[in-house]
């Protein structure tokens, strides 16, 4: 049985990731509300392989093959009906997972930037979003 | 039954006079004296079935559609006769009569949650309302609502409470929150009482809770 939680974790967090830095830098100021709004107006579909379809012709996102497996996990669940709706209903508590996902990230990055030299800073557009 | 209409007449009308033809009430349905009826409607009234048969309009009933009220501008304090449409009517548990606007909203809940007898809310101010009051219901407008007070403070109370947190009257109606409000808030504060008050939405008893939120400003005031 999957939960709000896993389907955040495991589905919208990739996808997060997944979104193209290009994208991200652009709309800097909106992005979160433009990931809101494809999460669940891809969702009106019924399943979940057309769902990834919807929400890549959103927002343009490069699939990444570490991401791939916990995609998959979610998207052949067999629970396509239930998770559509989380992803219609209750897509502003699960993009807010996300968020905090990317900030509790964040924050693991900026401690490691803290402990050592500047030059090892990690670059990475998703962290400035 | 006593009508609405009788209700507030007796509550505080005086037993103001408009007229002395006898007759059976259009709007009361009973037998009374006032305005042949033909007289008194205008063009302009289209809640044709809400009328009952008769040739008249009653006292009792001409006075919820007085359009130039000294009886309310007393109550409501200002300095021109008041059109009783403008107002929300509460009869509080005592029996008193109240005219309310929209700026007395912390007012009006607390008198039904004492358990006033009468609950006619209007939030335009446009239509004539009274006469379409069902007596034992709470109603906003064109809508009416079961009376269930435990239920009205339980759903009052996180209503309040999120918009103590900052969010705004029209996310909470909506149920589409700012995400920025939700970080400043704290995700589970927000979660565990959108969660209480998601099940009612769309519900008629949510929009009449709803109607009655006030900001800590008004309630000063």
């Amino acid at each position: 049985m999957m939960s709000q939680e896993q389907v955040a974790e495991n589905l919208l967090w990739p996808l997060w990731r997944c979104v193209t830095d290009e994208y991200k830098t652009r709309y800097k100021r909106e992005i979160w509300d433009h990931f809101e709004n494809a999460v669940r107006s891809a969702a009106y579909t019924g399943s979940l392989k057309a769902y990834l379809t919807n929400f890549q012709g959103r927002i343009p996102v490069d699939l990444q093959q570490q991401f791939m497996k916990q995609i998959r996990g979610i998207v052949e669940c067999g629970m396509d009906n239930e998770i559509l709706d989380w992803l219609r209903d209750e897509t502003t508590y699960m993009v807010m997972i996300v968020r905090l996902i990317n900030q509790d990230r964040k924050e693991a990055y900026n401690e490691q930037f803290n402990d050592f030299s500047p030059e090892t800073k990690f670059e990475n557009e998703d962290l400035h979003s | 039954m006593k009508h609405p209409c009788e209700i507030i007449y007796e509550a505080g009308a005086d037993g103001l006079f408009y007229g002395n033809t006898d007759g059976i009430c259009r709007i009361t349905g009973k037998e009374s004296t006032g305005i042949p009826f033909i007289n008194w409607v205008k063009k302009t009234f289209t809640d044709q079935g809400f009328l009952f048969p008769g040739t008249i309009i009653s006292n009792e009933a001409a006075f919820c559609f007085d359009e130039a009220s000294d009886i309310v501008m007393l109550k409501s304090g200002k300095d021109k006769p008041q059109r009783f449409r403008t107002y929300s009517h509460v009869i509080d548990s005592n029996g008193v009569w109240h005219c309310f606007t929209k700026s007395d909203k912390s007012i009006i809940y607390q008198m039904i949650l004492s358990g006033a007898k009468l609950v006619c809310l209007t939030d335009s101010g446009q239509k004539h309302l009274l006469f379409k009051h069902k007596v034992g219901l709470w109603q906003l407008d064109d809508i009416y609502v079961n009376p269930n007070i435990e239920l009205l403070s339980q759903l009052h109370a996180q209503m309040m409470e999120l918009l103590r947190l900052g969010f705004s009257q029209a996310e909470i109606i909506s149920g589409k929150y700012l995400q920025y409000r939700i970080l400043n808030a704290g995700m589970e504060k927000w979660k565990t009482i959108e969660q209480n008050i998601k099940p009612f939405r769309g519900s008629q008893f949510f929009t009449f809770t709803t109607w009655l939120l006030y900001t800590q400003k008004q309630q000063s005031l």
